[in-house]
C-alpha cells in the first residue's frame, strides 16, 4: 500500500539553510522524491519564515508536484529564546503536531530537530499527538561533548527538551555509524530504533565538468602560485585548523615551497588574522599558507579538482561531508581517525590521528611524496564515493519508514476528531490564560487555528481532485 | 491605601475614611504623611502596630503626638519646595487617574474591535450559500473564537 509521509522541512528554511543541514535536507527529500514510486511525499513548510517558501517550492516542485506543500502557520515570534516567547512557541508546538495529525500522514520525517532557538521554527514530537510515526535525522550529538556550544541555561534546556524529542522519535536516523553509536550510548536510543542512512555529496562535485583553465582561473584569483594541498569546512575549533596549519610547519621546507596550504573557508577577520599570526609564529614564510576566505561552489569544485592532496583533520563529525566532496572529484584525501571521518574516507592508511601534529605531518608528507601512495589514494577516491548516493540514502529513509510504520500499526484507539480538536483547543487556552488574552487577541487565534484547518483540507481537496 | 488601612488598623477602610484619605491623596498629601496619621490615631495607637520603618515615619512626620515638633521636623524644607512637592504629587495621582481612564478604554475598544470583525464574519457566513469561498472559514473561525472563551471562562484564575 503507498505510503503518505510528510516531510518536515524547517531546517531548509532557518539559517541552516546555509549550512550542512539545510542542503543535506532537500537533497534527501529531493531524492525521496525521486524514489518514491507510489508514495505520496508532502512539505511542511512554516509561515513564520516566508521569504524562504518560494524558493524551496521551485527546487522541489520539479520531483514533487504542485500541491506537496503544507504551509503551517502560528503567531509569533515563537523561537526559545528570548523567554517572553514561551507560551507563543508551546502554542505553535501544539498547532504544528494538531496540524499534521488533521493530514493524518502515515509517517512524519523530520529533517532537522535541532532548530528556533533563535529563528521561528517549531519542531516537537508527542507533546500532542503520539500515535503518528515520527523519524528524525540525526546529524550529530556535538553540543553534548562541546558545552560552549549551548552555553546559557536556557539554550541548554531547550537542547535538552529537543533530546528528548530524539527518545519520543520512533525512529532515528543516523547520516553515519558514528553518530549511530552516539545515540545509543548518549541518548540511550535502542539499537534497533536507530539506522545508519549515511548521506551523499551533490553530483555537482565531480571533476568530470572542471577544466584545467577553470582551474587556473581559480588558482589566479586565490593567489595559488604553486601546486597545493588543500581543507575546506566552516571554522569551528573542532575543525582543527592549527593542528593543520602546525603539521604543515613540520614538513621539510623543499616540500612546502613546492605545495602551499589552502584553506578554504569564510573566516572572520579576528580568526583570520589568529591563522596568520599562527602560521608566522610556527615558522611558515609568506605565501605558504593561504586564506581564501568565502568561496562559490563553482570555484569550491575547481579548487577541489586542482589540489594535490585533501586534508580533513577534524577532532569531531557527524559525517564529514568535504572529505566526500573532495573524493568525488577524484583527490587524494587523507583525514583523522576520529568519529565518523573513517567510514568516509574507507581506508586505514590514510587515517591519523588529529591530536599529533607529527603524525598528521607524516601522513601529508607520504601523501604528497611517495607518488605510489598518491596514485592508490587518487583511484580509491572515485571508488569511495561512488559508495555515497542519495538515491542510496533515499532508499533507507524509505525502507525505514515502511517498517517504522509497520511497527506501529497495533497502536491504541482512535481519538474521535471532534474529541482532538476540543482536547486541543484546552491545551491551546490553558496556555494562553495565563496572559489574560483580550477578545482580538483571542479571535487571532481562533483565525490561526484555522487559516491551519483550510490549508489541510486545501491540500486534501487537491489530492483528490488530481486523482492521486 | 487599603494596605495602610489594613497594615496599621488592621480591618478594611470604612467608605468614610477611605473617602477623607483619598481625597488628601488627590490633593498632594504624600502617603507617608497618611501612614503617620493613620497610626497617631487613636485606633492606631491603640492597635500599636509595630512595622519596620513605620516609627521612622511618624517621627518625621510629627511623632505620635502632633505638635510643635512636628513642624520642626520639616524645618529642613523650605515651604515653597513643600508647595511644589505637593504640587507634584497632585500631578502624579492626575496622571495615574488619566493612565486608568484609557487603559479602561482601550479594554472597550478592543472588545468592540473584536465584536466588530466578528459580526461581520458571522453575517457575511450566514448571507452567503453555505460553500461559498470564505464563509466557511467566517463561520469557523467566529466558532472557534466562541469556543475559546467559554473554555477560558469555564477556567479558574490564578
Amino acid at each position: 500500500m503507498p505510503l503518505r509521509i510528510l516531510i518536515d522541512l524547517q531546517g531548509a528554511q532557518t539559517g541552516s539553510r546555509l549550512r550542512g543541514i539545510g542542503r543535506y535536507s532537500l537533497a534527501l527529500t529531493r531524492a525521496i522524491a525521486r524514489n518514491a514510486g507510489e508514495d505520496l511525499i508532502f512539505v511542511l513548510l512554516s509561515n513564520q519564515l516566508p521569504e524562504t517558501i518560494e524558493a524551496i517550492r521551485e527546487t522541489l516542485e520539479d520531483v514533487l508536484g504542485e500541491n506537496r506543500f503544507l504551509i503551517f502557520n502560528a503567531q509569533g515570534p515563537v523561537s526559545a529564546i528570548p523567554r517572553e516567547n514561551e507560551r507563543r512557541r508551546r502554542v505553535a508546538e501544539i498547532l504544528r503536531e494538531y496540524m499534521i495529525d488533521l493530514l493524518s500522514p502515515d509517517a512524519v520525517l523530520v529533517t532537522s530537530m535541532i532548530e528556533g532557538i533563535h529563528e521561528n521554527a517549531v519542531t516537537s514530537i508527542g507533546d500532542f499527538v503520539s500515535t503518528i510515526p515520527t523519524a528524525v535525522i540525526l546529524y550529530d550529538l556535538i553540543p553534548l561533548f562541546d558545552a560552549n556550544i549551548f552555553a546559557s541555561e536556557d539554550a541548554n534546556r531547550w537542547y535538552h527538551e529537543k533530546l528528548d524529542y530524539f527518545r519520543r522519535a520512533g525512529c532515528l536516523f543516523a547520516i553515519s555509524q558514528s553518530s549511530m553509536d552516539d545515540a545509543v550510548k548518549m541518548l540511550g536510543v535502542d539499537r534497533t530504533r536507530v539506522k545508519n542512512i549515511s548521506a551523499a555529496s551533490d553530483s555537482y562535485f565531480s571533476s568530470q565538468d572542471v577544466s584545467s583553465d577553470d582551474i587556473s582561473l581559480v588558482k589566479q584569483k586565490y593567489a595559488i602560485l604553486r601546486k597545493y594541498l588543500m581543507h575546506s569546512s566552516n571554522f569551528e575549533p573542532r575543525k582543527n585548523f592549527q593542528g593543520l596549519i602546525r603539521a604543515y610547519a613540520r614538513l621539510p621546507a623543499a616540500v612546502r615551497r613546492e605545495h602551499q596550504l589552502v584553506l578554504v573557508c569564510n573566516l572572520t577577520p579576528s580568526i583570520s588574522n589568529e591563522l596568520t599570526c599562527l602560521a608566522t609564529d610556527v615558522g611558515l614564510a609568506a605565501g605558504e599558507l593561504v586564506l581564501t576566505g568565502f568561496v562559490p561552489d563553482n570555484e569550491l569544485v575547481a579548487l577541489y579538482a586542482g589540489c594535490d592532496l585533501f586534508v580533513f583533520p577534524s577532532f569531531q563529525e557527524g559525517f564529514g561531508l568535504p572529505a566526500l566532496e573532495a573524493m568525488s572529484c577524484g583527490v587524494p584525501t587523507i583525514g583523522s581517525n576520529a568519529t565518523s571521518v573513517p567510514e568516509v574516507i574507507g581506508r586505514a592508511d590514510a587515517l591519523f590521528d588529529p591530536t599529533s601534529p607529527e603524525a598528521m605531518a607524516a601522513m601529508m608528507f607520504k601523501a604528497l611524496t611517495d607518488e605510489n601512495f598518491s596514485r592508490s589514494l587518487r583511484s580509491h577516491a572515485k571508488v569511495q564515493a561512488a559508495k555515497f548516493s542519495w538515491d542510496e540514502t533515499a532508499l533507507r529513509v524509505i525502507a525505514g519508514l515502511r517498517e517504522l510504520v509497520a511497527r506501529q500499526e497495533t497502536c491504541g484507539p482512535k481519538e474521535a476528531i471532534a474529541r482532538k480538536r476540543r482536547r486541543m483547543l484546552e491545551r491551546v487556552a490553558a496556555i494562553v490564560s495565563e496572559a489574560q488574552p483580550n477578545d482580538l487577541d483571542l479571535l487571532d487565534l481562533a483565525s490561526t487555528i484555522e487559516s491551519n484547518h483550510i490549508a489541510v483540507k486545501q491540500l486534501n481537496n487537491a489530492i483528490i481532485e488530481t486523482g492521486s | 491605601m487599603t494596605s495602610a488601612y489594613s497594615a496599621i488598623l488592621g480591618r478594611a477602610a470604612d467608605a468614610d475614611g477611605f473617602a477623607h484619605y483619598l481625597a488628601q491623596v488627590r490633593t498632594g498629601t504624600s502617603r507617608a504623611e497618611i501612614v503617620a496619621d493613620l497610626a497617631r490615631s487613636m485606633e492606631g495607637r491603640r492597635n500599636r502596630t509595630q512595622l519596620p520603618g513605620l516609627r521612622k515615619i511618624t517621627r518625621k512626620h510629627g511623632g505620635l503626638v502632633p505638635s510643635l515638633l512636628a513642624w520642626l521636623s520639616r524645618r529642613g524644607m523650605s515651604t515653597r519646595a513643600q508647595s511644589i512637592q505637593r504640587q507634584l504629587r497632585v500631578l502624579d495621582n492626575n496622571l495615574y487617574l488619566v493612565q486608568q481612564a484609557v487603559a479602561a478604554q482601550t479594554d472597550l475598544i478592543t472588545e468592540l474591535l473584536a465584536l466588530q470583525r466578528l459580526s461581520r464574519m458571522e453575517s457575511a457566513a450566514s448571507g452567503q450559500p453555505a460553500r461559498a469561498q470564505g464563509s466557511g472559514e467566517n463561520s469557523e473561525i467566529a466558532r472557534t473564537f466562541h469556543e475559546l472563551k467559554a473554555i477560558l471562562a469555564g477556567q479558574p484564575r490564578n
